[in-house]
């Protein structure tokens, strides 16, 4: 018999339910802000391949995520059929995430990290929160043109163990190759860009090459 | 490390991607439920247009099931979780003493443009994560952990536009 989830919400009822989200949402946001996320620069810094702040923390939060889940589910403390795993739409997310990507750069922030700036007084943050409530309300305006392409190409609980028929344990192993790789890419670029800084603070360089040192990924 | 609330450094990255992972492990065996940020502020704008056009709202394919069945559009868990979001960003930024007004921007760009990027990319980030059905956290961390083909593909596809863009407005940031 699995224990988990324990539907702690349901068990204790409204208003205390609502607590317990409460909660799990203030260690999100306290966490968000601890990693540096309530400044944009921090967050963008990864497409200029200067800090992989972003990148380390995401793929860390997935990796235990995903090993976490796979350890509970085997040792049946979590039931994971309980779980609701995102489902795919190919194109929708694909598309979505282009522009939302777009919107990432521009605007400097993800929707989590906009809250967790704004509330800390950057207006910057606050002013990417109101554009975010007027792209949503644009996208409902525009619905209806858009909903045969929003439901196209679904695929419902599609997982990569379930689509290649492999065991989740080389999912795990094969995100963990990717994330160690890109690990290892930011920290040598950090290094690059700490040592071309450390070079320009330097008031008297010894021996500065001619042309600037290219980054060697 | 020496972990300190009252820290002024940020913390260790791979540290707190360990801990936003543990929290959703937390949150799944506690609620059967991960996290997200962009369902609730999907129900806070259709509270908003609801209180102008109720009968719009009401109506709209996109928002129409967040007052399914009389139900109030805030009453719901990603509203409870981003309310506790704002708090425990707010805890932490006031304890490492980053809470103060300012426009975070880069050192060649103004506050205009500064404020007027951010409101533009926050218009983008909303189409984009309605059209995927979430995003960075619900569908990134979340969706990614539960290994969801569809996850995957945005956080790619994020990545991708992220890369895209960033020449076009470097002045903001570089």
């Amino acid at each position: 018999m699995t224990t988990g989830p324990l539907h702690l919400q349901d068990l204790i009822g409204m208003p205390l339910g609502a607590l317990v989200f409460v909660a799990v949402g203030f260690l999100f946001g306290f966490l968000l802000e601890r990693g540096g996320f309530g400044d944009g620069r921090n967050i963008v810094a990864v497409l200029y391949l200067r800090d992989f702040r972003v990148p380390k923390v995401m793929f860390s939060a997935i990796l235990t995520l995903m090993a976490g889940a796979y350890l509970l589910g085997a040792l049946r403390v979590l039931d994971l059929t309980a779980i609701d795993t995102p489902h795919t739409w190919l194109l929708p997310q694909l598309v979505g995430g282009l522009v939302f990507g777009f919107g990432f750069v521009i605007g400097g922030y993800c929707p989590g990290t906009a809250v967790v700036s704004a509330v800390n007084r950057k207006l910057d943050g606050l002013a990417y929160l109101a554009g975010l409530v007027v792209g949503i309300a644009g996208f409902a305006v525009a619905y209806d043109p858009l909903a045969d392409f929003y439901n196209s190409t679904a695929r419902g609980a599609m997982t990569f163990p379930g689509w290649l028929g492999v065991n989740p344990g080389w999912v795990l192993l094969a995100a963990a190759l990717f994330a160690f790789l890109f690990f290892g890419f930011g920290n040598r670029m950090e290094a690059y860009w700490a040592r071309k800084a450390a070079a320009s603070a330097d008031p008297e360089p010894a021996a500065k090459p001619a042309t600037p040192e290219e980054p060697r990924p | 490390m020496p972990i300190r609330l009252r820290d002024r450094e940020y913390w260790n990255p791979y540290l707190v991607g360990v801990a936003l992972g543990l929290v959703v492990l937390l949150a799944f065996l506690l609620t059967g439920k991960g996290i997200g940020a962009s369902g609730a502020m999907a129900r806070l704008t259709a509270w908003g247009t609801h209180l102008v056009a109720p009968g719009w709202t009401e109506a709209n394919g996109n928002f129409k099931w967040f007052f399914h069945d009389h139900a109030h559009p805030l009453d719901y868990w990603l509203v409870y979780l981003l309310v506790g979001t704002a708090i425990g960003g707010l805890v932490s930024g006031i304890l490492g003493g980053r809470n103060r007004t300012e426009v975070l921007r880069g050192p060649r760009a103004g506050r205009g443009l500064r404020l007027g990027l951010a409101f533009a990319g926050g218009i983008l980030a909303g189409v984009g994560a309605r059209l995927a059905r979430g995003c960075t956290s619900g569908q990134g961390i979340v969706g990614g952990g539960l290994m969801s083909v569809g996850a995957w593909i945005f956080l790619m596809a994020v990545f991708a536009g992220g890369f895209a863009m960033a020449w076009f407005v470097r002045r903001q940031w570089t």
